[in-house]
C-alpha cells in the first residue's frame, strides 16, 4: 500500500496580539492566502489560536494532523511559543511527522532541522535587542 | 581604562566616519565583483533577448543600458537581475566579504544583514527614479543602520550619489524639525552648497550611516549607473521598521552571545 498523499499548508493565526499589535483576522489570512499563492502551496483554512496569553492549545491540537499535511503555515515567527522547551517540541513533532513549518511574514521555514537555527537565533537575537527599545531612548 | 584597544589604523578610520558619516572604501575580491558583474551580464542580456549579432559586450551593456531598455522596462529588467542574483546563496556573503574589515570597524562584528540585494539602474536623463533629499531614520529605520552602496561602474558627479555630511546633515536636521513647511526641494536647496557627490570608481563602494542625509538627481552623464545598497548593522543594537527576520537576518553570532542567551533561558525555565 502506498503511504497517503500529504495535502495542503494549515493556516496558523492569532486573535491575542502579535508582537505587540492585534492584526484582524482578514489581514493576516490575507498575508497567508498571498504567501501560499506566491510559493505555489496550497492554503488550508486557518485555525485561530485561543486569546489566553501563551495559549497554545490550537497548535498542538493540531499535531494529529501533521501526518496528513504539508505543514503548518504561521501568520508570523513573532506566534512561536514563547518558552523553548515547548518550541522544542513543536519542531520535534513536526520535523518528526515529516511536515515543515512556515512563516508567511518573514518569509522564513522550518524544512529541515539546520533551519532550526536560523529561526532560534533571530528570536534570541530579537529578545536581546529588544532590551534597548528605539522609542526607550527618545528624549 | 588606561592603553589603547584599537591601532592608529582602524582609530583614523573610525574617527574619520564619526566626523563625517560616511566611508569611501576599497573592495576586497575584485575577482568576485567581476563575477556578480558577469552574471548580471547575463542575466539582463537574457532577459532583454540580447543575443548573436545583437548582443553587446559586457562594458556596453553597462556603460550604455539607455540603449537597450526604456525607462518603461526598467523596472523588468530590474527584477530579473535581482531574482537572478538571489537565487545564489554565496551573493550575499560574498558581498559582505568584500568589505568585512570596514563593516566590523563601523558596526561591530556581531551583525545583521539585510537578506535580500537591492539594486538600482539610473539611466541618463531619467527622472523616474530619483531618491530625493532624505534620511531614512525619518521613515522609522534604525539610526544604527549603515548601508553599503556599491557601484558596478565607476560613478561620478551626477552619475553618484550625494551625501551632506554629518555635522551638516545634524544642523540642517534640527532647522527642518523647526520649520513645517520645508518640503524635500526646498531643504535640498538650503544644503546644496555643502553635499558632497561622491567619486567612486568601479571596485569601491561607500559605507554610510543613512541617518545623514543623501539621495541623487537625474544622471546628466552620459552612462548609465549601476549600482547595488545593502544595510547591516550591530546585531544586537535596536531595529527600527526594518525587522530581524523580516528584513534582516543575523550574519554573524559570536558563541559567547549564544552561550550567554540559553544560560539565561535555563536559568528563567
Amino acid at each position: 500500500m502506498s503511504p497517503k498523499k500529504r495535502k495542503g499548508w494549515r493556516g496558523y493565526a492569532f486573535s491575542a496580539p502579535i508582537g505587540g499589535s492585534t492584526i484582524p483576522h482578514r489581514v493576516q489570512n490575507l498575508v497567508l492566502r498571498t504567501y501560499a499563492e506566491r510559493h505555489g502551496l496550497l492554503f488550508l483554512l486557518s485555525v485561530f489560536e485561543y486569546h489566553h496569553e501563551g495559549s497554545t492549545m490550537m497548535l498542538e491540537s493540531l499535531y494529529e494532523t501533521l501526518p496528513a499535511i504539508e505543514g503548518i503555515m504561521f501568520y508570523s515567527l513573532n506566534m512561536l511559543p514563547a518558552e523553548r522547551a515547548v518550541r522544542e517540541r513543536l519542531y520535534r513533532e513536526v520535523l518528526g511527522s515529516g511536515a515543515g513549518l512556515r512563516f508567511a511574514l518573514e518569509e522564513l521555514q522550518v524544512l529541515e532541522p539546520a533551519d532550526v537555527g536560523v529561526i532560534e537565533d533571530i528570536l534570541a537575537c530579537r529578545a536581546l535587542s529588544a532590551a534597548v527599545r528605539l522609542d526607550a531612548l527618545e528624549a | 581604562m588606561a592603553g589603547k584597544f584599537i591601532d592608529a589604523n582602524e582609530q583614523g578610520f573610525i574617527d574619520a566616519f564619526l566626523a563625517k558619516g560616511y566611508a569611501i572604501i576599497p573592495l576586497d575580491g575584485k575577482a568576485q565583483l567581476d563575477a556578480v558583474r558577469e552574471r548580471i551580464y547575463a542575466l539582463g542580456t537574457a532577459h532583454l533577448g540580447l543575443k548573436g549579432a545583437k548582443k553587446p559586450s559586457l562594458e556596453e551593456f553597462f556603460d550604455n543600458t539607455q540603449r537597450f531598455v526604456g525607462v518603461e522596462g526598467l523596472n523588468g529588467l530590474r527584477l530579473a537581475v535581482i531574482n537572478g542574483l538571489n537565487a545564489d546563496p554565496g551573493l550575499m556573503p560574498g558581498f559582505f566579504g568584500m568589505a568585512r574589515k570596514f563593516i566590523e570597524w563601523t558596526v561591530g562584528n556581531e551583525i545583521a544583514m539585510q537578506r535580500g540585494i537591492n539594486l538600482s539602474i539610473q539611466l541618463p536623463g531619467d527622472d523616474s527614479s530619483l531618491l530625493p533629499l532624505h534620511s531614512d531614520v525619518w521613515d522609522g529605520n534604525s539610526p544604527y543602520e549603515v548601508v553599503l552602496w556599491l557601484p558596478l561602474v565607476d560613478c561620478y558627479k551626477t552619475k553618484s550619489m550625494y551625501v551632506l555630511p554629518r555635522p551638516e546633515s545634524r544642523r540642517a536636521y534640527g532647522e527642518f524639525k523647526k520649520d513645517k513647511s520645508f518640503n524635500a526641494e526646498k531643504l535640498f536647496q538650503r544644503v546644496k552648497p555643502g553635499l558632497v557627490w561622491l567619486d567612486v570608481p568601479y571596485g569601491k563602494a561607500v559605507l554610510f550611516s543613512h541617518s545623514i542625509m543623501h539621495g541623487n538627481r537625474v544622471n546628466d552623464e552620459k552612462t548609465t549607473r549601476w549600482t547595488f545598497n545593502i544595510r547591516l548593522k550591530g546585531l544586537l543594537t535596536p531595529y527600527g521598521v526594518k525587522e530581524l527576520g523580516e528584513s534582516f537576518l543575523p550574519a554573524v553570532v559570536r558563541p559567547a552571545t549564544r552561550i550567554g542567551f540559553e544560560y539565561v533561558q535555563e536559568e528563567k525555565a
